[in-house]
C-alpha cells in the first residue's frame, strides 16, 4: 500500500518541456517575491510540486504528482529541479530552501501523510519546511488538499505523533492568509484544478499593471516590503503584488497603505486605468486571449464571474435596503442640518423661512466658459 | 473635480475581462444591471443656492445625466458593500466618500436637482386635502428603486438635444409640467433625447395647468433644497397643491402604473383620490414607510406649512 522508494523522475522531452534558463532571477536585495516571472514575462514559470513520496507513485496507475505534472505542462509551464526529488528526503535544510527559492510558483498537493523529518530538523518535514520556504519568499502558493473522505486516501500507516502533525499541518493550510486552497479527491481532479489555478494566476499576473507609488513611497522610508505588508495585514505576497501593480489594494487596504507610509491617499499614486482599458468589449465576458494550447477546456472568467456576482449582490442589498442604508448614511454626517425626521440633508441658507412660490426663485446660467 | 474614476471609486467596479475593471459605474449598470429608463441625456448642473434670502436663487451650468450617476451610484455601492461586509461604518472607512468630502461642496462633483414634487388635491368645500405617491419600481429605475417616493419628480433637465430648446426649458415651472404630463397621464417623456424643442404654448396641458396656476387654483410652494445622504443626489423640496375640480378635470385619468412604477393613489371610487392629508398618514410615511429622504422631507414640510399651504 504505501510504496516509498519506488521513485523514477519522469522522463520529459524537450519538446513538451520548454527549455528553462537557471539563471533568469533579477538579484534583488529585497523583493524576492519578484523571482524568475518579473524578468522573463514571456517564458515559463518554475512551478515547484511539493509532495510526500507515498503521492508519486499512488494511484498506480496515475499518481497525483503525475497528474500535476500533466497540468503544469498543459498550462505551458514547467515543473522544476525534478531530480531534487530522488535525493529530498535526506537533503540538509539549506539545499531544500535554495531549490525552492528557484521557482517562481509553489504548489503543495497535501495528502494524510507527514512525510520524513527533514535532516537535523526533527520538529518540521520536508512538506512543511517547502511550505515556509516559498511563503517567507512570496510566492504565490498553491495548495491541493486531498479530501479526507477520498477512498484513495485510506489507511496510511504511519506513527500516531506524524498523524498528529500533518493534522495540525492541514488546519494551518486552511487558516492561513492569501493561500488558495482546493479540494480534490482523484488524481484527474487535481489536474483539472491545477490547470485553472494555473491559469487564474497566469491572468493575474500577466493582466494590467495598475501603475503606483508603493515602492518609491517604501524605500525613501527604508521599509522592508513585509513591513509594509505587516502593517497592512497582509501577505508578502500580496503586498508584493500590489507594488508590482499586478493587484489592486481594496478600500481599507488604500487606507491602511496610506497610514503605513504617513501619506494622503492620493499619493499612493493609483493613477486612471491605461488606455488599454478604454474600449469596452461587446460581451463583457470574452476571454482576453486564448490558453496557450489553443484549446477551450477550462472556461477562464471565473474571476470575472465571481466579480460580476458580487458587484450584483450588492446592488441587489442597496436596491432592498435603500432606507436603511439612508439613514446609516446621514449619521455619517454627524453635524449637518437635517430635515427632521428624515434623514435629508440640508444647511441653513438653502431653506427657505416660509414655503416660496416657485415663480419667485431666480435660476442663473453660468457657463463653464464665461466663468464668473 | 470627482468623477468617478479614481482610484477609490475603480475599487468599487466589477471586472470585465481577466484583471480589468469596467471604467464607470454607468458602464457596469448598462452591461450589467440595465433598469428599463437609463440613457445618458443633458442635465442642469446646480452651481451655487442660497434660498433664504428675500431673493432665493440658483445657479446652473450644463451636465450630463451620467457624469452624476458615476459618482452617485458608486458612493451608495461603497457604503452597501461595507454594510454588508459588516465594517464598522466611519467616513474614514469609505474611501470614495472621504475623497468626496463635504457633501455642500457642489464644486467638488457633478451635481444635478430632482424636483420633489407632493401633488396636494385640495378640496375647498369640504376644506380636506388628499395626497398622491408613487412607488419607484427598481427594475424601471436608476434611483431610489424600492422606494416610496412623492410625485412628480423629475430631474431638472432640457427637452432637447437641441441648445437652444436647452434655454426654453431653463425653467423650473415647464419641467414640472413635463413630469407630471409623464408620471400622472403616462405620456411619453420628453426625455431630453428628442431633437425637437416643445413648443410650450402650444400644448395643451401646459396651457391647463400654467392658466390654473396664474388663476391661483394651482400653487407651486418650495420648501428648500437638501441632499440624499445615500448617494449625495440634491432634492428641491416642493409642494404642488390643486384646487380639486382642476385636479379631477385634468387628472381624472390618472395612470396606475407609469414607466417608472406604480402609482398609489388608494383610488376607492367612492373616495377621494390619494391619501388623506392628515397627521397619521404623514407619520406614517415619513416614519414607518420605506421612502426616499426628498419625497419624506417634502411630506414633513408640507405638514409643517400646512396652515399656509392650504
Amino acid at each position: 500500500m504505501t510504496a516509498t522508494s519506488a521513485y523514477a523522475a519522469p522522463s520529459l522531452s524537450a519538446a513538451t518541456y520548454p527549455p528553462v534558463q537557471m539563471d533568469q532571477r533579477a538579484k534583488h536585495d529585497e523583493g524576492r517575491g519578484s523571482h524568475g516571472r518579473e524578468s522573463t514575462p514571456d517564458g515559463p514559470w518554475r512551478v515547484f510540486l511539493s509532495h510526500t513520496s507515498d503521492l508519486r507513485d499512488y494511484p498506480s496507475d496515475r499518481s497525483f504528482v503525475a497528474a500535476a505534472e500533466a497540468a503544469v505542462i498543459r498550462a505551458g509551464q514547467a515543473v522544476t529541479d525534478m531530480a531534487y526529488f530522488t535525493a529530498r528526503d535526506t537533503a540538509p535544510a539549506d539545499h531544500c530552501e535554495s531549490v525552492v527559492a528557484d521557482a517562481s510558483v509553489y504548489v503543495a498537493i497535501i495528502g494524510a501523510r507527514y512525510g520524513t523529518p527533514v535532516r537535523g530538523r526533527p520538529d518540521l518535514s520536508y512538506t512543511e519546511l517547502e511550505f515556509e520556504t516559498a511563503s517567507a519568499l512570496g510566492l504565490p502558493r498553491l495548495i491541493f488538499m486531498v479530501r479526507p473522505d477520498s477512498t484513495l486516501l485510506s489507511a496510511v500507516d504511519q506513527p500516531n505523533e506524524h498523524a498528529e502533525r500533518q493534522e495540525a499541518f492541514r488546519r494551518r493550510l486552511m487558516e492561513e492568509s492569501d493561500v488558495t486552497v482546493a479540494w480534490i479527491g482523484t488524481p484527474s481532479e487535481l489536474e483539472l484544478s491545477l490547470l485553472h489555478s494555473l491559469m487564474e494566476l497566469r491572468h493575474e499576473l500577466s493582466g494590467p499593471t495598475y501603475t503606483n507609488n508603493l515602492q518609491g513611497l517604501r524605500k525613501e522610508r527604508y521599509l522592508a516590503q513585509r513591513r509594509v505588508a505587516e502593517a497592512c495585514n497582509v501577505s508578502l505576497n500580496t503586498y508584493s503584488l500590489w507594488e508590482r501593480g499586478k493587484r489592486l489594494p481594496r478600500p481599507d487596504n488604500l487606507h491602511a497603505l496610506a497610514k503605513a507610509f504617513s501619506v494622503q491617499i492620493d499619493e499612493l499614486g493609483y493613477g486612471p486605468p491605461s488606455a488599454a482599458d478604454a474600449s469596452m468589449p461587446s460581451s463583457s465576458s470574452s476571454p482576453q486571449a486564448g490558453p496557450p494550447w489553443g484549446g477551450a477546456t477550462i472556461e477562464l472568467p471565473v474571476a470575472i464571474e465571481r466579480s460580476q456576482g458580487k458587484w450584483r449582490d450588492v446592488r441587489r442589498y442597496l436596491a432592498s435596503n435603500g432606507a436603511r442604508l439612508t439613514r446609516t448614511a446621514a449619521d455619517l454626517y454627524r453635524h449637518a442640518m437635517k430635515v427632521e425626521p428624515t434623514p435629508l440633508l440640508t444647511r441653513e441658507d438653502w431653506m427657505t423661512a416660509e414655503p416660496v412660490d416657485l415663480r419667485r426663485i431666480a435660476l442663473d446660467w453660468l457657463d463653464g466658459q464665461q466663468g464668473k | 473635480m470627482i468623477t468617478g474614476a479614481e482610484a477609490e471609486a475603480r475599487l468599487l467596479l466589477p471586472l470585465r475581462s481577466p484583471g480589468r475593471q469596467f471604467e464607470s459605474f454607468t458602464a457596469a449598470v448598462r452591461y450589467l444591471d440595465r433598469p428599463t429608463l437609463f440613457e445618458n441625456r443633458p442635465t442642469f448642473r446646480l452651481l451655487e443656492a442660497g434660498l433664504s434670502s428675500a431673493n432665493p436663487r440658483l445657479r446652473f451650468s450644463l451636465g450630463t445625466y451620467f457624469e452624476m450617476i458615476d459618482v452617485s451610484q458608486a458612493v451608495g455601492y461603497e457604503l452597501a458593500s461595507a454594510m454588508m461586509a459588516g465594517h464598522p461604518l466611519s467616513i474614514d472607512q469609505l474611501a470614495f466618500r472621504s475623497l468626496i468630502g463635504d457633501p455642500f461642496d457642489l464644486q467638488r462633483r457633478p451635481t444635478q436637482i430632482a424636483v420633489n414634487a407632493l401633488t396636494i388635491r385640495r378640496d375647498p368645500r369640504s376644506g380636506t386635502a388628499t395626497f398622491v405617491l408613487h412607488w419607484r419600481d427598481p427594475t424601471k429605475v436608476a434611483i431610489g428603486g424600492g422606494l416610496y417616493s412623492v410625485m412628480p419628480v423629475g430631474v431638472f433637465q432640457p427637452s432637447t438635444v437641441d441648445p437652444w430648446g436647452q434655454r426654453v426649458d431653463f425653467d423650473l415651472w415647464r419641467n414640472l409640467v413635463r413630469e407630471f404630463s409623464e408620471e400622472f397621464l403616462g405620456m411619453p417623456e420628453h426625455d431630453g433625447s428628442s431633437g425637437a424643442q416643445i413648443d410650450y404654448e402650444m400644448w395643451p396641458l401646459y396651457r391647463t395647468l400654467t392658466s390654473a396656476r396664474d388663476a391661483g387654483r394651482l400653487r407651486v410652494h418650495c420648501f428648500g433644497l437638501g441632499i440624499d445622504p445615500l448617494g449625495l443626489g440634491l432634492d428641491l423640496l416642493t409642494a404642488v397643491v390643486i384646487d380639486s375640480d382642476v385636479f379631477d378635470a385634468v387628472f381624472g385619468d390618472l395612470v396606475r402604473v407609469n414607466a417608472e412604477g406604480h402609482v398609489i393613489a388608494n383610488n376607492d371610487p367612492n373616495t377621494a383620490v390619494g391619501f388623506p392629508f392628515v397627521q397619521e398618514s404623514v407619520d406614517r410615511f415619513t416614519k414607518a414607510e420605506p421612502m426616499g429622504p426628498g419625497g419624506a422631507a417634502c411630506l414633513a414640510l408640507a405638514w409643517r406649512h400646512r396652515h399656509t399651504l392650504l
